[in-house]
This record gives C-alpha cells, sequence and structure tokens, in this order.
C-alpha cells in the first residue's frame, strides 16, 4: 500500500469538511462548523493497480492576510484548493493565493476545485466562471455528490505519477 | 520533580523511521495508547509522510492537529526531532485552548458570513428600491397624461354645461345642465384626488411651511361648507379651547383640504342633528405647539370592520364598504397621508347608528404674523381688450369665444403655436391666453420666442391655459415668463377673473 498526503486548503466555509466527508464516509451535513487546526482523515483506494492509502489534511479555513503554516505541508504530494462558487470572496484574489501556496508549499502543482456548484444556475455559473482567472479543475458539489470520487481519485493517479 | 498534572498534559516519545514506537521517554498524556513497537501512525496519521520530508537536527512543529482516544478528541501541538537513529517526538495536549478558540473562529465566520448575507440583501433591497421607484415614476407620468386626457374633456363638458344653465330658456333644462356641472365637478375632484396620492405616495408631494392662522383656516373651512350644505337640516358648530398661537407655520391648502374633506365626509354620512368641529390646544410651549382636531357627527356611524378599513383606499371586500367608500371618493386616504405627511395621526372613533368622531393631532411651530400684503387693485373691466387666444381643440376655441364675446372682447383665435407667433409678429394685443400642449409648436416653447413677437407684444401679459395642473408643471411655466396659469376645467368666472387679474 503506498501512502500519499494530500491538503485541502481554502477560505472557511467553502465546503472542505464536506468534500472529506462525503468522500470519506458518504455522509453530508448542512450545518457549517468551523473546522480548528487540522484533522487527518484516511481512505483506500485502488488506483490503477495500487492501493493507495490518501491521507487527507483537512486544513482550516482561512481568513484574508492569513496563512498556512509551512510545516503542514511536509511531505504533501498534492494540494486541493477548494472556493466556493457563491462567494466572490472566496475567489476574487485566487491567482496571488495559489502563488502565494505554491511557493510555500514547493509543490508543482494545485488542483482547483469550485463547490457548491448546486447552489447556482447554470446562467449564474456561467458568469462567475467567466469571472474567475485561472483554470479551474472541477467543479462540485458535496451536497448533490457531483464529482467528488473523481477529484480524489484524479489526485491519487497524480500522486502516484 | 514534574507533578502528575502536568506529565498529564504532554508525552515524549522515540520512534524509528518507519514510525514504529521504540519508547516513551516522559509524560502522560495518552500515555495508554502509546505501545513499544506499535505505529505512531494508528494514533497520529499525520504524522505519516509528514516524517518523510524532515532534516535531521531541526525542530518542527505543526500545530492544532487532532488525535482521537477512547472516543475523545484532543488538539494537540506536535514537535518532532530527527536524530541520527531515531525521531524524537513531543505531542502537547493543548485541547482547552483549541476549544476556546474554536469557539471564537465559529463566531467570527459567522458574522462574517451573516455580514456578506445582510451586504448582498442590502444590495437587493435596493434594487427592489429603484424598481419600485421607477414604477411609482411610470405611475405617477401616466396618471398625469391620464388627468391631463380626462380635464380637456372635462373642460367641454362643464362650459357647455355652464353655458347652457345661464341660458336655457327653461328651469327643466337649466336643472340638467346643473346635474352635469355638478357631476363634473365631482369628477375632477376625484381627479385631483388620484393625483394628490400618487404625489404623495411618490413621495413628491410639497408641503408649504408658511405662516396660517389655526383659527381662520378652520373657520373658514366650517363657513364655506355652511354655505355649500346650506339646505341640509344638519347643524355644524365649532368649538376652541385652549389658548391658541395666532400663527403656526404650515400649509393652509392642505390644512383646509384635511378639514373640508372631513366636514364634508360628515355631511354625507349625517341625515339630521349636529356635526361639531372640536379644535384644542394640546401643548403650547417652546415654540412649539399640538393640536388636535375632531369632527363629530351624529350620523349612521361605522362597523368595527369598517372602522379597520376606512382610511384604505382599495380595500372594498363587500358591497357595504364599496357603497360607503364610493360615497367617500378617495377623501379619507387622502386626509391620513396629508396628516402624516405633517408628521401627524389620524384616527377615527364610532358606534353603529350613533354616530362617528373623526380626529387629527399635529404639531405645529409657532411664529410671527406675516407681513400684510398689499391688496391687489384691479379693473373688472375687460371689454375691448384685444385678446389673443391660441388653442387648437375647438370646442374649447368656442366656449372661450362665447365667454368673451359677452364681455365683448375683442378675440383673435389662432390654431396653435405657429399661428400664434405669425399673428403676434405681425399683430398688437393687450394680453394672450396659450394653450400648453399645441401641435407644431407648444405654447411654452412659443413663449421662449418672446424676441420673434412684435416689439410691442413681448411685454405683454401671457396666461398658459392647461390641464396640466401638477404644482411642478404650474412652477415651471411661472419660471418660462407666463404671468398666470388657468387650470383647466375653467368656467366664465374664473377666465374672466384671470384676464382682470393679469391685464395690463
Amino acid at each position: 500500500m503506498i501512502a500519499k498526503k494530500i491538503l485541502l486548503v481554502g477560505n472557511f466555509g467553502v465546503g472542505k469538511t464536506s468534500l472529506i466527508d462525503r468522500f470519506v464516509a458518504n455522509e453530508f451535513l448542512e450545518t457549517y462548523i468551523s473546522t480548528i487546526g487540522v484533522r487527518v482523515s484516511t481512505k483506500v483506494i485502488l488506483e490503477e493497480n495500487h492501493e493507495v492509502k490518501l491521507l487527507i489534511w483537512d486544513v482550516a479555513g482561512i481568513n484574508e492576510n492569513e496563512k498556512i503554516p509551512n510545516t503542514y505541508f511536509l511531505g504533501a504530494i498534492a494540494i486541493l484548493y477548494v472556493f466556493d462558487l457563491t462567494r466572490e470572496e472566496t475567489y476574487k484574489n485566487i491567482e496571488k493565493e495559489i502563488a502565494s501556496i505554491l511557493e510555500v508549499s514547493d509543490l508543482k502543482r494545485i488542483f482547483i476545485v469550485g463547490n457548491k456548484k448546486d447552489a447556482l444556475t447554470s446562467g449564474e455559473l456561467e458568469v462567475v466562471l467567466d469571472s474567475i482567472p485561472v483554470n479551474i479543475d472541477f467543479l462540485s458539489s458535496a451536497k448533490d455528490d457531483y464529482n467528488i470520487n473523481k477529484i480524489f481519485r484524479r489526485l491519487a493517479i497524480f500522486a502516484l505519477n | 520533580m514534574i507533578p502528575n498534572k502536568v506529565k498529564n498534559t504532554y508525552i515524549e516519545i522515540s520512534i524509528n523511521f518507519n514510525g514504529n514506537i521504540r519508547s516513551v521517554k516522559a509524560g502522560l498524556f495518552c500515555a495508554k495508547e502509546f505501545h513499544i513497537g506499535h505505529s505512531i501512525y494508528i494514533l497520529c496519521p499525520f504524522l505519516e509522510k509528514t516524517l518523510d520530508d524532515i532534516s535531521k537536527g531541526v525542530i518542527f512543529t505543526i500545530n492544532g492537529m487532532v488525535i482521537c482516544s477512547h472516543g475523545m478528541e484532543y488538539n494537540v501541538d506536535v514537535s518532532f526531532l530527527r536524530q541520527e537513529e531515531a525521531i524524537a517526538v513531543l505531542i502537547e495536549d493543548r485541547t482547552q485552548i483549541y476549544q476556546y478558540l474554536s469557539q471564537l473562529n465559529q463566531h467570527r465566520n459567522d458574522l462574517y458570513l451573516l455580514k456578506n448575507q445582510i451586504a448582498k440583501q442590502n444590495i437587493e433591497l435596493e434594487r427592489l428600491r429603484q424598481v419600485a421607484e421607477k414604477a411609482n415614476e411610470e405611475k405617477t407620468r401616466f396618471l398625469a397624461i391620464m388627468s391631463h386626457e380626462v380635464r380637456n374633456p372635462l373642460n367641454s363638458i362643464l362650459a357647455y354645461a355652464d353655458i347652457i344653465q345661464s341660458e336655457a330658456p327653461n328651469e327643466e333644462i337649466k336643472k340638467y345642465a346643473k346635474s352635469l356641472i355638478i357631476s363634473g365637478n365631482n369628477l375632477n375632484v376625484i381627479v385631483n384626488d388620484i393625483l394628490d396620492i400618487s404625489r404623495v405616495e411618490a413621495g413628491k408631494f410639497e408641503m408649504l411651511s408658511k405662516p396660517m392662522s389655526i383659527k381662520e383656516v378652520v373657520e373658514t373651512c366650517v363657513a364655506s361648507s355652511k354655505v355649500q350644505y346650506q339646505k341640509s337640516a344638519v347643524k355644524i358648530a365649532v368649538v376652541f379651547s385652549g389658548k391658541f398661537p395666532k400663527f403656526v407655520l404650515g400649509d393652509p391648502v392642505r390644512m383646509s383640504q384635511i378639514l373640508c374633506n372631513l366636514i364634508k365626509n360628515a355631511y354625507k354620512f349625517t341625515k339630521k342633528g349636529q356635526i361639531t368641529v372640536r379644535v384644542a390646544v394640546v401643548c403650547n410651549k417652546n415654540n412649539r405647539c399640538t393640536i388636535n382636531f375632531k369632527i363629530e357627527d351624529t350620523g349612521r356611524g361605522l362597523t368595527t370592520k369598517q372602522l379597520g378599513r376606512i382610511f384604505n383606499e382599495y380595500e372594498q371586500s363587500h358591497i357595504s364598504d364599496f357603497m360607503i367608500s364610493k360615497v367617500m371618493g378617495l377623501g379619507l386616504s387622502i386626509v391620513k397621508r396629508l396628516v402624516e405627511a405633517m408628521q401627524g395621526t389620524v384616527g377615527v372613533e364610532s358606534i353603529l347608528g350613533v354616530g362617528s368622531v373623526f380626529y387629527f393631532q399635529i404639531p405645529f411651530q409657532t411664529t410671527k404674523p406675516p407681513k400684510e400684503e398689499t391688496p391687489q387693485i384691479f379693473s373688472t373691466d375687460i371689454s375691448k381688450l384685444k385678446i389673443l387666444f391660441a388653442e387648437d381643440d375647438l370646442l374649447n376655441q368656442s366656449i372661450v369665444k362665447h365667454f368673451l364675446k359677452k364681455e365683448e372682447v375683442d378675440l383673435t383665435v389662432v390654431n396653435d403655436g405657429i399661428e400664434a407667433l405669425k399673428t403676434l409678429y405681425n399683430e398688437t394685443f393687450d394680453l394672450v391666453l396659450l394653450d400648453i400642449q399645441m401641435p407644431r409648436l407648444t405654447g411654452e416653447d412659443l413663449i421662449n420666442k418672446r424676441a420673434q413677437f412684435s416689439k410691442e407684444n413681448r411685454e405683454i401679459p401671457t396666461i398658459a391655459v392647461t390641464a396640466n395642473v401638477s404644482e411642478k408643471d404650474i412652477a415651471r411655466y411661472q419660471k418660462a415668463g407666463f404671468k398666470d396659469v388657468l387650470c383647466k376645467p375653467f368656467n366664465a368666472e374664473k377666465l374672466i377673473l384671470s384676464i382682470q387679474k393679469n391685464r395690463v
């Protein structure tokens, strides 16, 4: 079994814990409970004939000007940057924030996920996507279980390679 | 010696490079969970892979990690140091501190989200306010057009009815003409009421603030209603109580409108008995006074259900309500809006079959008496005056011709603004009556071309004859140079009075 450490980062309330809960336990809670520090969840998946043990770090949501401690990135192979499609403040500085994380983490690649797709109409979604200056890897909805497995499998494949 | 209380808050462990526990060096925190030879990753999954990346001889710390032991969650800060043959790990229990932090963080985030939600709602509210404002403006515009369109034919109806009444050969026809005049005037009141309501709703209702005598306003209203209802069996009386200031600041026209509406209302529902207008000073000090007005009647009274709706203009769910509001028109609704616009309150008490008391209370600022105005003296004889009348409506032309022929006025009538301009260049007049909404050149545009009139005509008085009767319109005409504004519908008396007042 190969263990791979991945980090979920992004503003508070964007749904990082919900994405993990949906992936690991197939659960979803409507209420928002802020995460303090880091909770690590694990899930073993079979990918490319390998058993991959994903060590998923749910890093507490940050506010503007707050930095993620660089020790969190020790041994990490991939980062998932999650933002909330319904809250502009969670993606308005996305370019700057991603550059800053890349610099601190020393990683080459960050996967970007726009969560809470279920809360927008297709028209609203189009407007939001047009306003975001970076490539978005996935749209997701933890509530509707949309794309969740796909995201983590993609991360596992990336980690393996 | 380290007490157990302190030992329970930390544990120091030595592990090999595979994460297996070699020994427990110190401390008692979750000591039963750390077994020699077992992997530390079971309790501390966050150390897996993390420890792979640490350099020798450097202490690393990761804060706020969560570990679970016997169903309990702990928040810990973890430090580790890679040595020659092992890794030293120090785990400190910081659960209490992180719990406080967690609560603070949750509140901060909730507040932030709430603030954002409020900001979004405010934007939406602002958008809705603008939509509502635009709709209201459209409504006001529509009503102004409607009013204009109604006033023009109404002018013809009333004027012809007036002519028929004064010239008809028999009494029966005169009676019919009188009925026409009453109905026409009622229609005129309704149009004015609708416009008043829409202006108040749109916040475009401007109240005057000039010195007025409350007693005088009340007495004038009562005197005028006595004349209007002289054939009524109902008596009317006024009772003043308290020490009245001589003058207060207010809008005497709107004040009269409130009182006259309520007195008229009382007359309509009272077949016999008495109407009493009671006016009392509630307080009068520091240049402020509050005055209470009551209009009591001995009429049919109102049911509780009717009382709840009496000031609403559009709520008519039952035939009986409809009958009442049909008789009252929009008067009470206007009364309520006017009183509220004067920062006052209005209400009604009633006993079915006994009578009703409509009351309102308004705060005023007391003031000094106004400066005496020199009374205007003007000649009543307008015969031989040379007057130009520009109007595209043939019926209105014929009415004015008829009214002024009797006065032996030398009248020239033209059909539009361009014809009027030519005539004012070629002929000399004493006065001009100008319709506003004329084809080719409006009355307003024509007056702006005064320089193209003959020299003799440039200073002569010009009277606007119009169905645009809003205060804003009238003010604009006056600013443009019209000496007076004659509002449609008008009768012979109003037309002649305007000419008498404004002739040179």
